[in-house]
């Protein structure tokens, strides 16, 4: 049995994300091609981590905003691009330097486009010394990776989960219903965890602790406990017993969308 | 290597956190949390708490109130 990596987002989304880039691929040629036939197409959505290496492989990265572009292109890719953008012969290596140069100027152009800013103030552009961390590309923290290009050259794109979500944005449940297949979960029961923060203390204090030693509290007054679901902050509010057995009175929802004043919750 | 002197790290603070109790609740209701809302945990007061070192166990207590502080009595060392 052969295990394949997630691609950890939806096809739909994907293919948004695809249409979205072929789309200002297109406009992007005709502005930088002097033959227009140099149409460059979205070529194939990378699989899993796939991720360009060798000292040919020059990177670029852009940030806008909450935007991140990778983009990873060789070096005689480079030159052949602005060769074709120009129009020009293989022959005229003196103009290797013009060719690069021009290709660089039209990535940029390109990766600014993708991130919907008009100008290049917005946002930051660099050329990387080398691979950036996998960890940026990877599917599993919602980047998509595109393979472009036309029969003379090609690129590869990596867009982080911004921009995924400026372009392709996941349709969020309201508050008051949960809809479709999020409604075949709502009985299931879920572990929420209490805790009190008591303060901090130094590692040679704790040596010295002993069975029937009494840790005072930083804080006088209120305590206040906060609610956790796995490693997910829910909310925190005031401590409170009633009969004998513990209760959380909810001052703070850290959950979007919650907010206004409620009833009890839980028996 | 370094040689085990507390000396070294002893004066480094770590967080203690006390682990009061746990409640169960559907899905559905915790997308309906809200503010003033109320949890009941399923411990009891007399229950001992877990005493957290930056996120693991490391003893047991029972909360017990010195004035208007919250202190915790170590019952047990793990």
């Amino acid at each position: 049995m052969e295990l394949r990596l997630l691609r950890w987002q939806s096809s739909a989304r994907a293919e948004t994300c695809r249409e979205y880039i072929a789309s200002l691929l297109a406009s992007w040629c005709a502005d930088w091609f002097i033959q227009t036939q140099e149409d460059m197409r979205v070529e194939r959505l990378l699989d899993g981590d796939e991720v360009p290496n060798g000292q040919e492989v020059q990177w670029w990265l852009v940030k806008a905003g909450t935007n991140r572009l990778h983009l990873a292109v060789s070096a005689s890719e480079m030159q052949l691009m602005g060769r074709r953008m120009l129009a020009m012969e293989a022959s005229r290596s003196q103009a290797n330097g013009l060719f690069a140069t021009t290709s660089q100027k039209a990535v940029i152009d390109l990766l600014r486009r993708l991130c919907g800013m008009e100008t290049e103030a917005a946002m930051e552009a660099e050329e990387l010394s080398g691979a950036p961390e996998e960890a940026v590309l990877a599917a599993r923290h919602g980047a998509l990776g595109f393979e472009f290009g036309s029969p003379f050259t090609g690129a590869r794109l990596y867009v982080n989960a911004g921009w995924c979500d400026r372009v392709a944005p996941v349709k969020q449940n309201t508050r008051s219903g949960l809809t479709g297949r999020t409604s075949a979960i709502s009985g299931a029961k879920v572990r929420v965890e209490a805790k009190v923060a008591l303060g901090e203390l130094s590692l040679h204090d704790t040596l010295d602790w002993q069975v029937g030693e009494v840790l005072v509290m930083d804080a006088p007054g209120v305590t206040v406990a906060s609610l956790s679901c796995g490693d997910r902050l829910l909310g925190a509010g005031r401590l409170l017993t009633e009969r004998g057995v513990f209760m959380v009175k909810m001052d703070k929802i850290e959950m979007a969308g919650n907010s206004g004043s409620g009833k009890s919750a839980n028996g | 290597m370094l040689p085990r002197d507390m000396g070294l790290i002893g004066h480094v603070e770590v967080a203690l956190v006390a682990e009061i109790g746990h409640a169960e609740m559907t899905v559905d209701e915790l997308f309906k949390l809200r503010k003033d809302d109320v949890v009941r945990l399923k411990q009891c007061v007399d229950e001992p708490v877990t005493l957290l070192l930056d996120g693991k166990a490391v003893a047991k207590g029972a909360l017990v109130a010195i004035e208007d502080h919250l202190g915790i009595k170590i019952t047990e060392i793990l």
